[in-house]
């Protein structure tokens, strides 16, 4: 799919979020909803859901969250 | 020709049990997590820091079993399974802690909004892996008007 920067920085505040300490979580689902938010605004989707977005995003967030994950471990074998 | 269909059907279920442990480890924690809730072991802050790990140990399992490569039928029964301890597990800690009138100060780092939004996690993993599936032309549509973004048609 292609992307967008805001797409791309959903995708980002998503991956924040999940991957916080304990002690940050709320504080990175606040801004990642406040992302989903803004961008249903934008569209003029005030009626839309979040859950609607993010169901539309299933497919794109896990292939983004794989290239992460394998970026992460290419960047551990490279320090090993 | 069918012995070789057959081996390569026992080495696929070989991989299935050598590789289970990860689901193993993840039931063993919350298990042993509940146990120790159960009994009053530890403090309940200490209850929901093993709770926190336990969560970690599920995401890391769901990530190298579920997103690195495509899921097994049975990954996602274990994911299924595992995923709704968790929530249940977190839910009675969040009602327990509320029923105590919070956390007490200084306590622990995180406080009962991250508690609330490390479930939020989950109930969204529960959704997008268990739930139904949205319509793709419903998908396309959103994806269209929000992001702007095309989707290939299947």
């Amino acid at each position: 799919m292609s992307r967008n920067p805001q797409l791309e920085a959903v995708f980002q505040a998503r991956y924040a979020w999940e991957n916080a300490s304990a002690a940050d979580r709320s504080e990175r689902l606040r801004e990642y909803h406040w992302l989903l938010d803004e961008a249903l605004t934008r569209a003029g989707m005030e009626t839309a859901a979040r859950e609607d977005l993010e169901d539309a995003l299933v497919e794109a967030y896990r292939e983004f969250r794989r290239a992460k994950r394998l970026e992460e471990r290419a960047k551990l074998s490279r320090l090993r | 020709m069918l012995a070789g269909r057959l081996e390569m059907g026992h080495r696929a279920r070989m991989n299935e049990v050598l590789e289970a442990p990860r689901w193993q480890a993840v039931g063993l924690a919350i298990d042993q997590n509940q146990r120790d809730f159960l009994t009053g072991r530890h403090s309940l802050a200490e209850d929901l820091v093993a709770w926190f790990k336990a969560v970690d140990l599920f995401r890391e399992t769901q990530d190298e079993r579920m997103i690195l490569r495509a899921p097994t039928p049975d990954d996602l029964r274990q994911h299924r399974t595992w995923l709704a301890g968790l929530i249940a597990e977190g839910e009675r800690l969040l009602t327990e802690a509320l029923g105590r009138g919070g956390l007490p100060d200084g306590a622990t780092r995180f406080k009962l909004a991250d508690v609330e939004a490390t479930l939020e996690i989950l109930y969204l993993s529960q959704r997008e892996w268990h739930g139904s599936r949205m319509r793709a032309e419903r998908r396309r549509e959103i994806l269209k008007a929000v992001f702007n973004v095309e989707e290939p048609a299947a």
